[in-house]
């Protein structure tokens, strides 16, 4: 039997307002096992003087870790994950919505030898295809129809972890969630398993209109390949570069199982995998772009508006006249 | 600052970011200029108001003069000199390109013909030893270097061709604009009737990137920068079209310079062992083409303003001898 003074789960939001985070709050208050969550909220000075204590109320512990910005996101999800007192830590986002039973689920599958647990994910705006695409490449491989399994990959956001997992990576883990591979790189090589548990269903909101749809896949792009410029050498990342052009065609490869689960679900809106083509291209030019002339000092806070704002670029724009 | 009575024949630009020791090694070789007693030599001083030329050094020219810019971009600084310069002819230099004695008297004797716009120097590689700085070269100046192709040209070599200085200046505002990328200015000139000749008697010696991880950037900068300069008043999908086209510009190029490899008397390192580091030029520059494209210039036109200048820091130390040696004979 669990501590029921020590919350079992810790959620870790990095927001600039409260605002920006309620739907999330709102989502988490109907978790059945509300009572045994740690919401740690992260931001600058003003954010705690702005806490919602109705809309606090009921979970096991609401913490505000103050950090100077939270702009690289990377070292300030940190920040929080070091603030956590829960064994276990979920790094979530403002823009994912928990099902009821997301956290019960989440810290069952822990009960299993794995260091992390990857959710299900769905879709919180299927609105159209662009939106559907980002869903599939960013989190596909976890959608929620897809059986339970290990992963190969830790997802540096929107993934829970053992706390100990986390802090064992010492002052790596500021970079470890940057966007990028970095986190799942070093658990591999400390040899930790990650796990997929469907039955944790999250709902993700993604990009829906073009421009933005257009910018956030070529950041993602610059950024993932910016991180990897840092710590390859010059051979290496000149063999990404040349190798680059099939990152679109492996995309679809790779998730031609998940395509064939969803369409038989009759998730996915006509254009979907032109969609998911176009925005493999957009991302695998990012990369090579970051591979030619390393880490960009820009893409991260660029793309700190739309992982913060995402609200924003998640309804398509209606149409004129 | 010293001046000569009378006009100036032709006026040399030379812009740099840094101090007058920077640009001394090409200032020695305008001196010895066959004609040097009648070029101006206009300094764009892009970073440093208290440039100050050396007198001994700038001695025997016709007129010398000073433009302060502040930090811009290249084509803004070049733009600055064409505006200060008096002589009816304006001329490009750079601190990593030495002009023979008689180029000059020959870029000038050949706007006798009516119709010019623009005449250009042909180059060879100033610093042959590496396979980087011969892709530099293949990859900048490849339409260049023959000697056999001298008349009427589609494009001049940029930063270093010369012009009549009213056409230039008929250019309004979008001077500095165009003159960020020369090509497309010269795409334009053509296309407006205006000649522009090769002069085979008219030699430069040029001084390309020799490390690898400077000079791969800057092929994708390059070709970002003319992209987006090619593309300034075309529609979104044109300038889509051109960005989905842009993975057959690696392969289009590289045809190309394999024909001007071959077509040259000089002795050139054969295709084959330029390749692999050619073909990644290439593709950095299609890359950068296919994002000026769809995306602008971004901020590449400043990155290639800091590439541009103080060469001898981007070569490999054996190269940084032919400063030094032009020091030595001047």
């Amino acid at each position: 039997m669990a501590d029921p003074r020590v919350p079992s789960l810790g959620i870790v939001l990095a927001t600039d307002r409260y605002d920006t985070i309620r739907p999330v709050i709102h989502r988490l208050r109907r978790q059945t096992i509300r009572d045994r969550l740690e919401i740690v909220l992260v931001g600058e000075a003003p954010l705690a003087g702005e806490l919602d204590a109705a809309e606090l109320d009921g979970f096991a512990r609401v913490h505000v870790e103050v950090v100077g910005s939270i702009d690289p996101i990377g070292p300030a999800r940190a920040a929080g994950v070091r603030a956590v007192r829960a064994p276990l830590v979920f790094i979530g986002e403002t823009h994912t919505y928990a099902d009821p039973q997301w956290a019960e689920n989440l810290v069952k599958a822990h009960e299993g030898p794995w260091a992390g647990v990857v959710p299900g994910f769905g879709n919180a705006n299927p609105v159209n295809a662009l939106s559907w695409s980002l869903l599939l490449l960013d989190y596909g491989q976890w959608l929620h129809l897809m059986p339970s399994r290990e992963s190969d990959i830790a997802p540096t956001h929107n993934g829970a972890f053992r706390r100990q997992v986390l802090l064992d990576l010492g002052a790596d883990l500021d970079h470890a969630l940057h966007q990028g591979d970095r986190l799942t790189v070093l658990l591999r090589s400390a040899k930790r398993r990650m796990y997929f548990e469907p039955a944790a269903r999250i709902d993700h909101l993604n990009v829906a209109r073009w421009k933005p749809w257009l910018r956030e896949r070529y950041l993602s792009g610059r950024l993932l390949g910016g991180r990897r410029a840092e710590r390859w050498s010059w051979p290496r990342r000149l063999v990404y570069l040349l190798g680059s052009p099939l990152i679109p065609v492996l995309l679809v490869m790779r998730l031609r199982p998940v395509l064939a689960v969803a369409r038989r679900a009759g998730l996915l809106p006509r254009g979907t995998l032109a969609a998911l083509f176009t925005a493999g291209v957009v991302s695998a030019v990012g990369e090579m772009v970051s591979y030619l002339l390393g880490p960009s000092a820009d893409a991260e806070p660029r793309m700190t508006e739309y992982e913060l704002h995402k609200v924003r670029y998640a309804a398509p724009r209606p149409a004129r006249g | 600052m010293s001046e000569t009575p009378g006009s100036p024949a032709i006026s040399v630009v030379l812009p740099t970011t840094s101090d007058f020791a920077s640009i001394a090694t090409t200032v020695r070789y305008l001196r010895r200029q066959t004609i040097a007693r009648r070029i101006e030599l206009v300094i764009v001083a892009m970073a440093r108001p208290d440039l100050v030329p050396d007198a001994s050094a700038c001695e025997g020219f016709h007129a010398v003069q000073v433009v302060h810019t502040g930090r811009r971009s290249h084509g803004h600084a070049c733009a600055a000199g064409v505006r200060a310069a008096r002589a009816d002819v304006v001329v490009f230099a750079e601190d990593h390109c030495f002009p023979e004695p008689a180029w000059a008297e020959a870029l000038l004797s050949a706007y006798v013909s009516p119709g010019i716009a623009a005449v250009g120097p042909v180059f060879r590689n100033a610093n042959p030893a590496t396979t980087v700085s011969w892709c530099d070269f293949v990859i900048g100046y490849g339409p260049w270097i023959d000697p056999d192709a001298a008349g009427d040209q589609p494009f001049l070599a940029g930063h270093n061709s010369s012009y009549r200085r009213d056409v230039l200046l008929a250019l309004g505002d979008g001077l500095a604009g165009s003159l960020e990328s020369e090509t497309v200015l010269h795409l334009a000139l053509r296309s407006e009737g205006r000649r522009l000749v090769l002069e085979p008697r008219a030699r430069a010696a040029h001084t390309n990137f020799g490390r690898f991880a400077v000079w791969l950037p800057v092929q994708y900068h390059c070709g970002r920068v003319f992209a987006s300069e090619r593309a300034r008043r075309w529609g979104r999908p044109r300038r889509l079209f051109y960005a989905a086209a842009s993975p057959l510009i690696p392969c289009v190029r590289l045809l190309r310079a394999a024909r001007q490899l071959r077509g040259s008397p000089e002795q050139r390192p054969s295709l084959l062992r330029l390749l692999p580091v050619l073909m990644l030029g290439l593709v950095a520059d299609g890359l950068g083409q296919m994002i000026g494209y769809a995306a602008g210039g971004g901020g590449s036109a400043g990155h290639l303003t800091a590439y541009e200048f103080r060469r001898v820091d981007f070569v490999p130390e054996s190269d940084r001898r032919l400063w030094q040696e032009a020091g030595a004979r001047g």
